[in-house]
């Protein structure tokens, strides 16, 4: 099972903002239970074996981010550059969403600081770029992750495109950056 | 009776509940609200409340982590969003353990029993109840331990322990920089720490598997185990057949 699983700690945060928003702010309240619904209905929904456009997928990523930032405010900062026509490319479905959720998990929630998320998006020479990095704290000691939301991502990459060389990461200083080449996937044969 | 309490907790809108739900009280004096478990260590220690509102996960220090360094601790609810951390609480003698996001009934009832205690000064503080069942299965090894010097706190990562050693009441954890005192017992080391990493050789003795440079006949049926740091601390029979299982020897 590889499609990524929703993770109980932020789903019930979550539903806590909301409990929040209803006495602070109301309309506020209900634009978060839409948007989480909405995010909900895309990860319950989709099949790992399909394809969709890298803006759909951004668009639920926003969601997700849109949700956390409820919780952490001006802690959590977010920017994404897209080249020419990147969001029209067609990429795994919820292929980035773990990479995003362990940036929160790692940087946002370990952190006292400012933590900022910013992804990069460019087409070369039959590949889609993607570098998505973010704000960490070396000295947190944090629990070591499981390594499971990027081995996942690795398996389906593999079991998608036939190769083990998609995805690296390295850490830079207070960085730490996740590099992803995508092959340009032919709709007519996806489809067929 | 007045209690005064302090907040702690990272999240704006969980901070927002708790006080709107406190203007029910009368009797509570909120004074002081802080969103990190740093500062929430230094806003007990200078204002000394009566009772205090903890997130469990919170950046550097988490809630746990934090009442483990209080001396005399206030009496503390705790909060968080998932029980997998229930256990822990459990131990800690926590007043009450509240599952975000909870109604201003369930939150009524934790304070009720905060100023119930508070009223009776010789009870002692009574174990969290309803806990939740899956404890055994979702508990974690310990990741990180934090200690306190004179004047500053320390948040160990266990990776980096060579040994622990018994010392009375509390137990000395060894590193390669420094040595540090810990407020537990070996017991509690023995059953929270990955028995597959941290081996109990002795009565005295937890070591790190990683760190263990050599084993030595010592005497007898006694053997020594050299660690990379230079210690040399002895195995009883019991701990070098656990140390021979761990290791595959």
């Amino acid at each position: 099972m590889l499609k990524s699983q929703i993770n109980p700690h932020f789903l019930f945060n979550s539903l806590n903002s909301i409990s929040s928003l209803t006495i602070t702010n109301p309309e506020k309240a209900r634009d978060m239970v839409i948007k989480l619904s909405d995010f909900l209905r895309y990860s319950v929904s989709t099949n790992t074996s399909r394809f969709t456009t890298l803006q759909n997928e951004l668009a639920n990523i926003q969601r997700y981010l849109e949700i956390e930032k409820v919780r952490f405010g001006d802690k959590l900062q977010f920017e994404f550059i897209l080249e020419g026509t990147c969001k029209d490319h067609l990429i795994p479905i919820m292929l980035l969403q773990p990479l995003f959720e362990n940036a929160i998990k790692h940087g946002v929630y370990e952190s006292i600081e400012k933590v900022k998320i910013e992804m990069d998006c460019k087409y070369t020479s039959g590949y889609l770029e993607i570098v998505i990095w973010n704000d960490f704290d070396p000295n947190a000691h944090a629990r070591k992750g499981t390594g499971l939301g990027l081995n996942n991502i690795r398996e389906r990459l593999r079991l998608l495109y036939k190769t083990d060389t998609l995805l690296k990461t390295s850490v830079e200083g207070t960085k730490f950056f996740v590099f992803l080449s995508l092959p340009n996937i032919d709709i007519q044969e996806r489809n067929e | 009776m007045t209690l005064r309490a302090i907040l702690i907790d990272d999240e704006q809108p969980a901070r927002d509940v708790v006080k709107h739900y406190l203007k029910h009280f009368d009797e509570i004096e909120l004074v002081g609200e802080v969103a990190d478990g740093f500062s929430g260590l230094k806003a007990i220690q200078d204002l000394k409340p009566d009772l205090v509102f903890l997130d469990v996960q919170m950046p550097k220090l988490t809630g746990l982590e934090l009442l483990e360094l209080l001396d005399n601790p206030p009496m503390i609810i705790f909060s968080t969003a998932y029980d997998q951390y229930a256990i822990k609480a459990f131990e800690m003698n926590a007043i009450d353990y509240l599952l975000k996001p909870y109604s201003q009934e369930r939150f009524t009832q934790a304070v009720q029993k905060a100023l119930s205690q508070a009223g009776n000064v010789k009870m002692i503080p009574q174990p969290v109840q309803n806990l939740v069942k899956s404890l055994e299965e979702s508990q974690e090894y310990l990741q990180r331990i934090a200690v306190k010097s004179r004047h500053k706190v320390s948040v160990i990562p266990v990776e980096e322990i060579i040994y622990l050693e018994a010392e009375g009441d509390y137990v000395m954890l060894h590193t390669k920089e420094a040595r540090h005192l810990k407020e537990k017992t070996m017991k509690y080391f023995e059953s929270h720490l990955d028995t597959g990493q941290f081996i109990r050789i002795h009565r005295s003795y937890i070591v790190n598997a990683k760190f263990i440079d050599r084993i030595e006949y010592y005497d007898k049926e006694n053997y020594a185990v050299l660690m990379k740091n230079g210690a040399k601390l002895r195995a009883s029979s019991t701990g070098y057949k656990i140390l021979k299982q761990v290791l595959n020897m």
